[in-house]
């Protein structure tokens, strides 16, 4: 070992640490970038040589360029984006119908309800008036009007998830393909290179992205690539395995209740095996199947239910009555069975001289079946399990506030724990700029001595060589 | 722990947002002057406060159906109480008669002045509120019940809504009151004053005493008749006065809950803004003096 080895460990010192200060610059420019995790040059004293007897090493080598990465952080990272992707969105689709519930701010529903029956309160008054019959008219016609509105609400809503779900479908493809290209390329690369850190960095962030859509497992396996599993209640899907990736596509199965077309999931997995029918209940796309197939449907269903008892119930007691010529009443609503509160009317056949207030045909003057309507607002229904309309319907605003009240608290404490998370793996992967820094100084140093190595080398075989002058 | 910038500055965004709902809230609550502005807010009272909403509604009908019926029952007080002063009109002139007399003209004088008695009654018995007939019943309250001394409409009761599946029947019938129909529920008496005026009247023409004394005594009857339908007639307004009071007090205390309840506290308001305040201003100073930091300033 010569002068010329403590050159050749002056020239890996100035190599290595260019390329430490290349990982620095790396680090520093991704700063910002989502999902990046930092890497760190991990050096490792070159093989030594035996020289003179002792063995003397032969200069700094770098082992590896290493990326901070917890893969137990990043299952929990994955686990809370879906339970956050399903909550926020569950909870955004309620508060947008919320204001139609919203008897606290507004009359609504409630209102009008209670409206009407108090307009047949007016006619029992002055049964044979014009102005009390019109204002029963009119006053129908609000109510109905009402019904129409949060049923259009309810079903406007359903609508808008069932629109959802072929484009995030379209989405989930899209990073189930990224994720699948880039497990190609990861494992090529670490064939050839060694290590693909910012590769495994974009694929990790496509995993937690997906997972906000979809409730995804995933495995890591030793060639570097992850694969990629759906589960649910019709079973385990292979969604990427390897290179390879399944697709998700959607399929008409039945109508939403106001006659759309309702899109179903269907998968195709990596093997090509499919297209199956799935039920997502998590994530995204399961929040926006859940709200339209259960939680909006439950709620036009009582609306329905609301509507057909008050057009029945009033309808039964008008055509118990007589109207102004003494003859006997007719329907006071009309709608069509099942889409009750969507399409409830006032009979477009009745008159201010056909609105049947006396309870005898020989009796135009009599208010007992007007009073009997009246009476019907303070009556509980036996459809109504025994509530009067107005409690029934209150019942709902509480249930309605309810719901969007426990699912506004349940994406604070995920908000509250994904940031806890986030700010838990920017801890661990996160760049700092101020060690970038030191680290940057550190190695610009450590590259200035290797250079005056160099230059010390040189002169010493600078005196060496003019010795033999 | 290593804290990097990223962590800095999500923190410092996150508590911001915090600081800034809660602001927000606040000033919802300011700017509606309401506790609770949506059934989220709090479902267990918006159940409560559209209740409350609903019984004030209710309350509110019932009110205006009384002061209607109070209407109705003082035009229908004003015409028994015409037909009252007609009665006794009739009592005092009859009571000169029961002797008899043999002038012609003081017979015919009297007969005249009891026609002229007779057809009051009946104007009274066709008294008109709104176009409507008070005294015709329901059959048809359009047309005057009363012609001569027919009776044309019918004893039906119309009840109305005063509360809560309470009712109270509102009219009083011409043929309880002239005509003597005395059928429960609402029994006056059984004198057919009309008629039975028809008949004084034939009885003074033809000087038969006998039957002129009977007739006084019917008249008598039949004042008393008139007296037992004002009597129903102000028991009636005094019920209706009653429930009256009792609506208001029902919806004072109503509203004082509903006030309690939703109105909001400006003075609690305002020191938790000003609080509110002082955290977010705060938390907006110490984030742009951390995240102002950094180790190149010193390279």
């Amino acid at each position: 070992m010569g002068l010329s080895a403590a050159l050749e460990i002056g020239k890996q010192g100035l190599r290595n640490y260019q390329v430490a200060a290349e990982v620095v610059s790396e680090n520093i420019a991704n700063v910002n970038t989502p999902g990046y995790s930092r890497q760190r040059v991990i050096f490792e004293t070159a093989p030594p040589t035996t020289h003179n007897g002792f063995p003397l090493g032969t200069g700094v080598k770098i082992a590896t360029v290493e990326r901070y990465y917890d893969s137990l952080l990043q299952k929990q990272l994955v686990n809370a984006g879906t339970t956050s992707g399903y909550d926020a969105t569950k909870s955004q689709v309620l508060q947008q119908i919320e204001p139609a519930f919203n008897e606290i701010a507004q009359d609504g529903l409630g209102a009008a309800l209670t409206d009407f029956f108090n307009s047949w309160s007016d006619l029992s008054l002055n049964p044979t008036g014009a102005a009390e019959r019109q204002a029963v008219l009119d006053r129908g016609q609000i109510l109905a009007d009402q019904f129409n509105y949060i049923s259009r609400t309810l079903n406007d809503a359903m609508v808008t998830q069932n629109e959802a779900v072929p484009v995030m479908v379209g989405d989930i493809n899209r990073m189930l393909d990224n994720i699948a290209q880039l497990n190609g390329q990861i494992k090529v690369t670490q064939m050839v290179y060694g290590n693909a850190n910012e590769m495994r960095d974009q694929r990790d962030y496509l995993v937690r992205q997906l997972a906000e859509n979809l409730a995804v497992s995933f495995t890591e396996n030793s060639d570097g690539t992850t694969d990629i599993t759906y589960t649910d209640g019709t079973g385990t899907y292979a969604l990427v395995t390897g290179s390879t990736a399944g697709s998700l596509s959607t399929a008409i199965d039945g109508t939403l209740p106001d006659g759309t077309a309702r899109n179903v999931v269907q998968v195709t997995t990596a093997a090509g095996v499919g297209p199956t029918t799935v039920d997502p209940v998590t994530g995204k796309l399961g929040a926006v199947m859940v709200t339209r197939d259960t939680t909006l449907v439950g709620y036009l269903n009582q609306v329905n239910t609301l509507a057909e008892t008050v057009a029945d119930t009033v309808n039964t007691q008008h055509q118990n009555g007589f109207d102004l010529n003494g003859t006997v009443g007719g329907t006071f609503f009309t709608y069509t069975p099942g889409q009750a509160a969507a399409t409830i009317s006032v009979d477009p056949a009745l008159t201010v001289t056909t609105v049947a207030a006396s309870g005898s045909a020989a009796q135009k003057g009599d208010n007992a079946n007007a009073l009997a309507i009246a009476q019907l607002a303070k009556t509980g229904q036996a459809a109504l399990a025994g509530s009067t309309y107005n409690n029934y319907y209150n019942g709902l605003v509480a249930q309605v506030g309810l719901d969007v009240q426990s699912a506004a608290n349940v994406v604070k404490q995920d908000e509250a724990f994904m940031k806890q998370l986030t700010t838990l793996r920017e801890a661990h992967s996160g760049v700092s700029l101020d060690e970038e820094l030191t680290d940057l100084i550190k190695y610009q140093r450590s590259y200035q001595a290797s250079a005056k190595l160099i230059t010390v080398a040189d002169e010493m075989l600078d005196v060496v060589v003019n010795l033999m002058r | 722990m290593r804290i990097t910038p990223n962590i800095t500055s999500q923190n410092s965004l996150y508590n911001l947002q915090q600081s800034r709902s809660i602001l927000d809230q606040l000033q919802e609550k300011v700017a509606s002057g309401q506790n609770y502005n949506r059934p989220s807010d709090d479902p267990v009272t918006a159940r409560q406060l559209v209740g409350f909403a609903d019984q004030l509604r209710s309350g509110e009908q019932y009110a205006g159906n009384m002061t209607k019926a109070t209407i109705w029952l003082k035009v229908t007080n004003s015409a028994l109480e015409g037909m009252a002063a007609t009665m006794s009109e009739i009592k005092k002139l009859v009571s000169t008669l029961t002797n008899g007399t043999d002038m012609v003209q003081v017979r015919q004088n009297a007969a005249a002045q009891l026609e002229t008695y007779k057809k009051q009654l009946v104007d009274y018995g066709n008294t008109q509120l709104n176009g409507v007939y008070v005294l015709a019943g329901t059959r048809d309250n359009l047309t005057a019940p009363f012609s001569g001394s027919t009776y044309n409409g019918d004893d039906t009761d119309m009840g109305i809504e005063i509360g809560s599946s309470i009712t109270q029947t509102m009219n009083i019938t011409g043929g309880r009151v002239l005509k003597g129909t005395n059928a429960a529920p609402h029994q006056y008496g059984s004198v057919d004053i009309l008629t039975e005026l028809d008949n004084l009247i034939a009885a003074v023409n033809a000087n038969d005493t006998a039957a002129i004394t009977t007739g006084a005594q019917m008249m008598e009857d039949g004042a008393l008749q008139i007296n037992a339908a004002i009597a129903d007639v102000g028991g009636r307004l005094t019920r209706l006065d009653n429930m009256q009071k009792f609506n208001t007090t029902t919806k004072n205390v109503i509203q004082g809950v509903v006030a309690n309840i939703q109105n909001a506290d400006y003075t609690k308001l305002a020191v938790e803004i000003q609080q509110q305040q002082l955290a977010y201003q705060a938390t907006l100073s110490s984030t742009a003096k951390i995240t102002q930091i950094s180790l190149l300033d010193y390279l």
